[in-house]
């Protein structure tokens, strides 16, 4: 099931299929390891829910849900 | 820092240069420290010419004598040239002049615009734990084909983390490098990478046996490479010698600053000329040329199914997984680490709300703890007194005297007390940036900073603001967004830094009383001492409102942010954080307030007369050094009576020579401006001559209450002569209206001269500073008004 990063839930391991945009924004993504077939988990979030901090190639990345929205992940059914 | 700031005079070796090696890493890959475990303390810092990105250098002494010079260049996580740090870094390692950047980012006259040389070799220095993300960056700069080193730091972290294995020497092999590991905050390491950059730099120079790492043509496919090869021959045509990775730069980052820089050297046929932005209408055909040029080679790339900028992270995160799939291996699943766990804690609804409460409390207890109690306090004190003392010593009563003490050491001297409490500052701000906290802080306030239109990130710079303004506004630049930036740069001076806390302290010690509730937990001292603390900020919230809905119009700008790893933070570079800020307060010390504290000295000293006051001072000092010497008690009584008669005539002369001076005269001329806001002349003297640097605010009222205390009425303390003070009709001058009053406007006005000159040095024109100069200011004075208004009601 394919979905966006945001909605993504705590405990389920996604993997990215794709990153929308190529401004500088979803370049930055991409540099920093939101590429596709790479695994990504939420490993947290900011008392307010946002923004979410995810677990993606060995580093915690913070993203606001406007940015992880950008990201097309897909879920592996259980 | 200004690039102008005299630089300290480093012991540089004369000895020969062995080479220059460039140190290049993402962000939070401990690069700092293991710079300053290469070179040691004695980095200088300064600027890259004609922008505002730190410059670092320093050096190692080789095993024969020379040494190796380090240019540590910002951390990045590419060299895609879309921010200043990016071009910076990109600029340096092709050896470049700041050319790139005086198009892309208007450099400010004073550019010397000298050229960089390229660099001999690279470091690159990346975070072992997260090796599949840094080695990005480095698939980028091995693409310069010069001599480069792997360092995977951090390599404690990976030894003992059981889900990730690196073997080096497979590593070091697939990817054509030497590889080293390194514990940089432990000092482990740090020979083998030394030896290793002085043999690849030795190796260089006796006509290199070991290949320079030469381009290896596999990230790109071949139809990019023919076409980059297209362009580089069709620049070559038109004279220019480009380098093939600048080439492909300029082929990838569509609109970035490298294609402007070439669309104004082929504008304008020449590289030196003077830039004009609004020619770029009627460009040249050269321009259109490479216009087309670049259009038709994207077209064609696009058509490849290769269309930039998105196929670089594509091919390159393919290039590093196909390449260190043998040497690195890393569980398939993602695992829960211990910095995950304290995460869970300090990113917690409530338990992380508390804890950054906790960390901002404990932050200004230390910093008010330190505040004129501390033994460096005590020391500069001390020296600043024994040094007057031996002025008077030495020196006759006049204009020299006066100057000496009242102009210099007293100005001069006043503001290095505050050094304990910046140094409590920076270290504490230091530590927590250093150990990781820092980026929580960003992500927990986030989405409250997003509701001024600010992001996360804007946090640091205004709490550093806090401190001082100048770095505040300084360490902004790590804010991707220029809006976001212009808006943390312009209401960052509203923070209150720690030159109020002078005019706080004084004004609440010697106006407001001592009462206290709750069992003494909670005194009116300390709730006042809260709010002018708070003031500042508060009314930043409508002011950044306003900035961001009318100077700065646009959609919220993007929050990726990385959380690195808790950890123990490496007491060399808080250190060395904590010396450069210590050190460049001190410097903006000695000059800039130096130099208005001379300005205002004659322009409380002239024109008035001095010599009833100067024969009466030597008479004074005279009785005493005889009462000193012959100690015969049946005298003591009549000398104390000449004494006291003599100090009080000095006192009148000096209250009145003040009065008629140029600085009095211009007080008194706008002494309404004052009234309105419960002024007398004295306190706007006082005001209008801090303007420069709001610290001289206590050593002006020190000089017009009585121009130089040192005499012998020194025990007489400014608070007491500040309570004495009368108007007129008799009533006193200074209630807790009127201190409330001075201290509202201390808190919104721009009275610094050095953050305006900061600010112009970030936003590259005058224009900002001016702005913020006339919206605080009259911030300040309204403000104020209104409170004497309100407050003269009760």
């Amino acid at each position: 099931m394919n979905t966006t990063l945001d909605k993504l839930i705590k405990g389920v391991i996604a993997l990215v299929r794709d990153v929308e945009g190529e401004d500088p924004t979803s370049m930055r993504l991409m540099e920093i390891g939101f590429i596709a077939g790479q695994s990504v988990a939420r490993t947290g979030q900011a008392p307010a829910g946002d923004p979410i901090e995810y677990s993606v190639g060995g580093s915690r990345v913070g993203l606001r849900k406007s940015e992880a929205a950008r990201i097309i992940v897909h879920v592996p059914a259980i | 820092m200004s690039s102008k700031l005299p630089l300290e005079a480093n012991t540089k070796p004369k000895s020969r240069l062995l080479g220059v090696v460039a140190l290049v890493g993402n962000p939070n890959t401990g690069k700092s420290s293991l710079f300053n475990a290469l070179c040691g303390m004695n980095a200088k810092v300064g600027n890259f010419p004609g922008v505002t990105v730190e410059k670092k250098t320093g050096q190692w002494k080789a095993f024969d004598g020379s040494h190796i010079e380090v240019v540590d260049l910002p951390g990045t996580y590419s060299l895609a040239a879309r921010s200043a740090d990016e071009s910076i870094a990109v600029e340096v390692l092709l050896g470049k002049s700041t050319k790139i950047l005086e198009h892309g980012y208007q450099s400010s006259k004073d550019a010397p615009g000298d050229l960089e040389p390229q660099p001999d070799c690279v470091i690159v220095v990346v975070d072992a734990a997260a090796i599949e993300r840094n080695l990005y960056l480095f698939s980028q700069v091995r693409e310069l084909g010069l001599p480069t080193l792997l360092v995977l730091n951090m390599w404690d972290r990976v030894s003992s983390d059981s889900d990730l294995t690196i073997d080096v020497p497979k590593l070091s092999e697939s990817l054509g490098v030497p590889v080293l590991t390194a514990v940089a905050s432990k000092r482990q390491g740090i020979k083998e990478i030394q030896r290793a950059v002085e043999e690849m730099l030795a190796d260089r120079s006796t006509g290199s046996k070991r290949p320079v790492s030469p381009i290896q043509p596999d990230i790109y496919p071949p139809l990019f490479l023919e076409e980059t090869q297209e362009l580089q021959r069709w620049l070559l045509a038109r004279g220019h010698t480009v380098h093939r990775f600048e080439v492909s730069r300029l082929l990838i980052d569509a609109g970035g600053p490298i294609e402007s820089y070439w669309k104004h050297v082929l504008n304008s046929g020449s590289v030196s000329e003077q830039k004009d932005i609004t020619g770029a209408s009627d460009a040249g055909n050269d321009t259109d040329g490479l216009d087309s040029k670049l259009q038709s080679i994207r077209a064609r790339l696009k058509e490849a199914d290769l269309s930039v900028p998105r196929m670089e992270p594509k091919l390159r995160h393919a290039w590093i997984k196909s390449t260190i799939k043998e040497a690195v291996r890393r569980s398939a699943l993602p695992v829960v680490t211990f910095s995950d766990r304290i995460d869970r804690l300090l990113t917690h609804q409530v338990w992380g709300l508390l804890s950054l409460i906790a960390v901002l409390f404990f932050v200004f207890q230390a910093v008010f703890a330190s505040i004129g109690t501390g033994w460096l306090s005590e020391q500069i004190d001390f020296g600043c007194e024994t040094l007057a003392l031996l002025v008077s010593s030495t020196i006759p009563p006049g204009a020299l005297r006066s100057l000496l003490n009242d102009g210099v050491i007293a100005g001069v001297g006043g503001v290095l007390v505050f050094i304990p409490q910046i140094a409590v500052l920076f270290l504490l701000i230091a530590i927590l940036e250093d150990c990781g906290y820092m980026a929580r802080v960003a992500l927990v306030m986030d989405r409250w900073m997003s509701m001024l239109g600010l992001s996360g990130r804007a946090f640091l710079p205004l709490m550093t603001s806090f401190g001082c303004a100048v770095p505040g506004i300084m360490s902004a630049r790590t804010i991707a967004s220029r809006r976001d930036r212009m808006v943390a740069i312009l209401v960052a001076p509203l923070m209150s830094c720690s030159a109020r806390l002078p005019v706080y302290t004084l004004m609440i010690t010697t106006f407001i009383p001592t009462i206290s509730y709750f069992n003494g937990w909670v005194s009116l001292q300390g709730l006042l001492f809260l709010a002018m603390y708070s003031l500042g900020a508060v009314v930043a919230i409508p002011i950044a409102w306003l900035l961001k809905k009318f100077a700065f119009p646009g959609p919220t700008s993007p929050f990726v942010l990385e959380m690195p790893s808790y950890k123990w933070p490496s007491w060399r570079v808080v250190l060395s954080q904590v010396w450069e800020q210590v050190r460049s307060f001190a410097v903006r010390a000695g000059t800039l307030i130096f130099c208005t504290s001379i300005l205002l000295w004659a322009a409380a000293y002239f024109p008035s007369e001095h010599r009833e006051e100067n024969q009466l001072v030597a008479k004074l000092e005279s009785i005493e050094a005889r009462s000193g010497e012959v100690l015969r008690p049946e005298i003591a009584p009549a000398s104390d009576v000449d004494i006291e008669a003599i100090s009080m005539r000095i006192n009148q002369l000096r209250a009145t020579s003040i009065e008629q001076s140029f600085l009095g005269r211009f007080g008194r001329s706008i002494e309404p401006v004052f009234h309105a806001v419960g002024w007398d002349w004295r306190i706007g003297v006082g005001v209008i001559a801090s303007f420069p640097a709001r610290e001289v605010i206590i050593a002006t009222l020190g000089t017009i209450y009585s121009l130089g205390g040192d005499v012998d009425e020194g025990s007489e303390s400014l608070a007491e002569q500040l309570r004495a003070s009368k108007w007129p009709d008799g009533r006193p001058v200074f209630t807790w209206v009127t201190a409330l009053s001075i201290m509202v406007f201390f808190a919104l006005c721009a009275q610094c001269a050095a953050t305006l000159v900061a600010i112009k040095r970030e936003t590259k024109t005058w224009f900002w500073p001016v702005f913020t100069f006339v919206y605080m200011t009259t911030l300040a004075y309204f403000s104020a008004m209104l409170v004497y208004i309100v407050g003269s009601q009760f």
